[in-house]
């Protein structure tokens, strides 16, 4: 399994470099201690010689065997063919080590004099174990935190999003417009005047129940926008022409919640609010190819030419970005008749794919 | 003595809510209604109204807008309609101007009617309106530019305006290829413009920084300036700081 990204070179390098150090000290009697007891005296000094160049040697070579545990992991799955591999890799690893070790030491000390070679095999394979180990462990810990960090992350933005679209709702030009429309309907036509009462009504809930859904299937999301859509064709008549088109295998897939709202409201407000006479919205959405592709244009005053996206479409492409990563794109461009285009690609899954 | 009214509000719910409830009233006479400033400059002028509810947010020309296009002399009483805005509602009392807050009964209406028929003089209303106009607009960065041509007001999106250069008693106000000619000083509409988007760069010139494509610098501290459109102009050295601050925001 090599999913998730690789330990820093610097931190493997820095955690080896200490560790083995530590342990180089701490075998400096152990070393004096052998070489005393087999005969053949040694100082202090050369006494911690060898067991620097013993333990130095793993920290040139743990960078190599941290990548090769990283490629080849212990996992569920992959369990067999990481043994097969770090089976013999331990003692080719291991006994070349030996053999290096063994060439400096008598290189230093005098012939005969090297270190008691392959009699040290065992600590040596059970090193490389340790350190395929510490691997393991630590890119373990690391996924963990990222996926906590990643979570958190979601969680902040999915209030955000739903601060922004209760913003929209209580935002004094549409709340108290809408009022006023629903005043002078209640004159005219009163189950009009009911529509909008309860469509305004449904705003609200549909806010407050995504309160933690990350992710809502396009159905719903439609749903929310139809009814704010509904409020503003009673506000502005026959100035706003919209047409909503989603094929029923998109009407399933998931999007994160509150999505639309950031896009269908500019649109409004730059494309219909803001310019003199009708507009056309249109808001689509088709799957196709693995890929939900979500659509909503305007048509009126054309885009600036250096578009300042607002806190909305910020939050969009961050969720966008913690919910899929690369897997998801979106592009805000001028449409060639005047107006803009909105268009949110993303990785086509349904709700009992994800659990 | 009737009261000839005016109507004027981008929602048609809206409209007809209001004209109903006008015409419920003996003394008002609705002549007209308007669903954008453009077409209620115009609509005054024609019909000359006694008083104009006039909506503040509209597109094209909004309500303050219509205020600043029509001459001090064809200024009829206006009500401004709008939906609750804390800057407006402070302006309006302090200036005493007539308005009503969305939405609104009868009753309130009344009372607003009540107080057209009955002040005694005070002609002086037209000015009030205009603080009032410009205690809203000290709140807010400009977003649009009124243009007055003879035969046609009409507005420019700041956004989309490349640079403004003084031109005597005018300002050329350049988007593209074109040239809008407006009668305002440099400072006073410098001092209107949102400062993160627009830099004075010299005595008699502005640029709008998301439309500059590069500075080159130059002598004595000085940088020229080009924008996407090609036009090019020279930054003098007093406000070359102020710029390079603005582009790296």
């Amino acid at each position: 399994m090599s999913d998730g990204r690789s330990l820093p070179a610097s931190s493997v390098w820095l955690t080896s470099a200490g560790c083995f150090t530590a342990l180089a000290l701490l075998f400096t009697s152990q070393v004096w201690g052998d070489y005393n007891y087999a005969g053949r005296p040694l100082s202090w000094g050369l006494a911690l010689l060898v067991a620097l160049i013993d333990w130095e040697l793993w920290t040139i070579l743990a960078p190599a065997i941290v990548r090769l545990s990283e490629r080849v992991g212990f996992s569920r799955n992959s369990w067999r063919l990481a043994l097969a591999v770090h089976l013999p890799a331990g003692f080719i690893v291991g006994g070349l080590k030996l053999v290096i070790e063994g060439f400096i030491v008598s290189l230093i000390l005098g012939p005969g004099r090297g270190p008691f070679s392959f009699l040290k095999i065992h600590l040596t394979l059970l090193t490389y174990w340790g350190i395929v180990a510490a691997t393991h462990v630590a890119r373990h810990y690391r996924r963990a935190r990222e996926r906590e960090l990643r979570a958190a992350q979601l969680e902040t933005e999915l209030a955000r999003a739903q601060v922004e679209a209760l913003k929209m709702q209580l935002h004094p030009h549409f709340l108290f417009n809408t009022l006023n429309a629903v005043s002078g309907l209640m004159r005219e036509n009163v189950d009009a005047a009911d529509v909008m009462l309860s469509k305004l009504a449904e705003l609200f809930q549909r806010t407050f129940e995504t309160a933690d859904i990350q992710e809502v299937p396009l159905r719903r999301e439609l749903e929310f926008i139809d009814a704010y859509l509904t409020i503003q064709r009673t506000r502005y008549g026959e100035r706003l022409r919209i047409s909503m088109a989603a094929e029923a295998t998109a009407k399933d897939a998931l999007v994160p919640s509150l999505i639309l709202q950031p896009l269908v409201e500019n649109a409004i407000r730059y494309g219909i609010a803001d310019q003199p006479g009708p507009g056309r919205l249109t808001v689509d959405a088709r799957a196709a190819g693995g890929h939900l592709t979500l659509t909503v244009t305007n048509d009126g005053p054309p885009l600036p030419t250096t578009i300042r996206e607002g806190y909305g479409i910020r939050n969009l492409r961050s969720r966008l970005q913690a919910l899929y990563g690369t897997g998801a794109t979106f592009s805000l461009t001028p449409n060639p008749g005047g107006g803009a285009i909105a268009v949110l690609d993303l990785p086509l899954a349904h709700e009992d794919a994800r659990s | 003595m009737t009261l000839k009214a005016l109507v004027v509000d981008d929602e048609p719910v809206a409209r007809r809510k209001l004209k109903a409830l006008l015409e419920g009233e003996a003394v008002v006479e609705v002549v007209g209604e308007c669903e954008d400033g453009a077409g209620a400059v115009e609509a005054i002028r024609r019909l000359r109204p006694d008083v104009v509810f006039l909506d503040v947010q509209m597109p094209g020309l909004d309500g303050f807008d219509v205020i600043d296009a029509l001459e001090p002399q064809e200024q009829p009483d206006i009500v401004f309609v709008t939906a609750y805005d804390r800057y407006a509602v402070r302006a309006f009392e302090t200036h005493a101007v007539d308005y009503l807050l969305k939405p609104f009964e009868r009753a309130r209406l009344r009372k607003t009617i009540e107080r057209l028929t009955t002040r005694a003089g005070g002609r002086d209303a037209g000015r009030r309106v205009h603080a009032a106009v410009d205690s809203v607009r000290a709140h807010q960065p400009l977003r649009r530019v009124l243009v007055k041509t003879t035969g046609r007001i009409y507005a420019v999106r700041v956004e989309d305006i490349d640079s403004i250069e003084a031109a005597g008693h005018y300002l050329e106000v350049h988007t593209g290829s074109t040239t809008h000619l407006i009668r305002e000083s440099i400072g006073a509409l410098e001092a209107r413009l949102d400062p993160a988007r627009f830099v004075r760069i010299h005595r008699s010139s502005i640029v709008n920084v998301d439309h500059i494509r590069e500075l080159q610098p130059a002598f004595h501290g000085e940088f020229v300036v080009t924008l996407h459109s090609g036009r090019r102009y020279r930054c003098s050295r007093t406000y070359g700081e102020k710029l390079t601050a603005a582009m790296s925001k």
